[in-house]
């Protein structure tokens, strides 16, 4: 059976307000949900839902059939979230901050879910790290790689960096350990031209390795892949 | 990476954010040695009205300088997205949150404790008292952190939140703060002090147990705000 993020009857109010209403949705391996709406309509908040941050007023989401707020060890083993504020410790390095993300996420459930993933389809890597490569040794693979445009950042403290160049970091935090789920909030805020074509190839290949992927952007997606969208304020599948 | 690896390198990257940003942690400490400071001047040259009230004011210019600093224990991650990453590590949150309150004493309850015998000798502590006072408030301190830490996690999710940390908190500094002035007002009357040790050793291990376990569930709670 494939494994599925099941989404189903969800529910988000807050003060009376209901910014999400019996959402049901089923994303298999390979498929990607654009989520729409208004500044306010409630996409950054249907996000932490989606990554198990905030729990729904109502319903509930299964990650092959287990609900992800009751069994999230799991979940977060495959899961990878990029949220709006890009994580990182302004008083730190970007190695620093790599190799912080590294010790935080390195368990080996948590690299089994990447080499699951990589070996899914196309047989190796679709970042063209090596899957046998653990820590420190698979971020030096990354950050060398020419499409990521860090390594000349590594040694500079996140906080003397332009926001561009704090998403590039972001994204590339993910592409260390990629996983299966990506849950994106407004990926390419900041990023320019070629930040946003290599964003674009990478969420396609994660795509094309059988990964998920759960996206809030204004921006248009330059994917082959067909894409769910739903437009939050008026709730419907197109 | 190992486990242990991994909650080493996150306490460095804890010790090195507050190192780099030094008011963070100097705050605290120059606010401890002027509150003592200006007890003397206050109060005049009377060694021995000094002598006997020296353990309560070192001791409550400690938890006072210790609350400053328990605000910011999450905050920061919070506005920076940081939080996240925590509550989203297959890590154990608890001992995620263990290590950043362990940190958290390191910066900021160490600078106290080793600056301590320098403003007791101001007020006339003696040596024997001075040795008590550092042991005391290396037992105390750490559950002030831990404490803190469940407070700091609850009010996460609140903006604004003013003062509502330290009268949440204090409450449950009570019963460290009396043990830690008795033990140097025993040891000042040449009393054993052992006993108040032990105790208050067992109420470091009590809240060792269950502070940063609580502090996870209050975090979860504060990120649903």
């Amino acid at each position: 059976m494939l494994p599925t993020l099941n989404i189903q009857n969800l529910s988000f109010a807050r003060l009376d307000r209901y910014f999400i209403k019996d959402l049901n949705i089923q994303l298999l391996p390979g498929e990607i949900l654009q989520i729409l709406g208004e500044n306010g309509s409630g996409k950054s908040t249907l996000l932490r839902i989606l990554a198990g941050l905030i729990e729904p007023t109502d319903g509930t989401v299964y990650w092959e059939n287990r609900c992800i707020f009751k069994n999230d060890t799991d979940y977060k083993n495959v899961l990878r979230y990029l949220s709006d504020r890009n994580a990182l410790k302004s008083y730190l390095t970007v190695e620093e901050n790599l190799k912080l993300v590294i010790a935080l996420g390195s368990t080996e459930s948590n690299y089994l879910a990447t080499s699951q993933l990589c070996h899914s389809r196309e047989g190796g890597n679709p970042f063209g790290i090596d899957s046998r490569l653990r820590g420190n040794d698979r971020k030096e693979q990354v950050v060398e790689r020419r499409e990521c445009n860090i390594k000349h950042l590594l040694k500079k403290e996140v906080q003397y960096l332009s926001l561009g160049q704090r998403r590039r970091i972001s994204f590339t935090k993910i592409l260390l350990n990629p996983g299966k789920i990506w849950i994106l909030d407004e990926p390419m805020t900041g990023l320019d031209k070629k930040g946003q074509e290599w964003l674009n190839t990478s969420l396609e290949k994660h795509l094309n390795a059988n990964g998920i992927i759960i996206i809030a952007t204004h921006q248009p997606l330059l994917l082959k892949n067909t894409i769910k969208t739903i437009q939050l304020g008026d709730i419907s599948l197109a | 990476m190992r486990e242990l690896t991994s909650y080493f390198v996150f306490i460095q990257a804890e010790l090195k954010i507050t190192l780099r940003q030094a008011f963070s942690w100097i705050t605290p400490l120059l606010f401890f040695v002027i509150v003592v400071c200006f007890f003397p001047l206050a109060l005049g040259p009377d060694t021995e009205l000094l002598q006997s009230i020296a353990p309560s004011i070192i001791w409550v210019a400690a938890m006072l300088a210790m609350i400053i600093s328990m605000g910011s224990l999450f905050k920061i991650d919070a506005d920076d997205g940081f939080l996240d990453i925590i509550l989203l590590s297959p890590r154990s949150l608890t001992m995620l949150v263990f290590c950043k309150i362990l940190s958290h004493w390191i910066m900021h309850a160490l600078p106290l404790i080793i600056i301590s015998p320098l403003l007791g000798f101001l007020l006339h502590l003696g040596t024997k008292e001075l040795v008590v006072l550092m042991i005391t408030l290396a037992l105390g301190t750490p559950v002030f952190s831990l404490i803190g830490g469940v407070g700091a996690g609850l009010i996460i999710g609140i903006r604004n939140h003013g003062l509502l940390l330290p009268i949440l908190i204090m409450p449950f500094y009570i019963p460290i703060l009396i043990f830690g002035t008795g033990t140097i007002h025993l040891a000042e009357a040449n009393q054993p002090v052992l006993a108040y040790y032990a105790i208050m050793a067992a109420i470091l291990l009590v809240t060792l147990a269950f502070a940063p376990l609580f502090t996870g569930m209050a975090l979860k709670i504060g990120v649903n705000q």
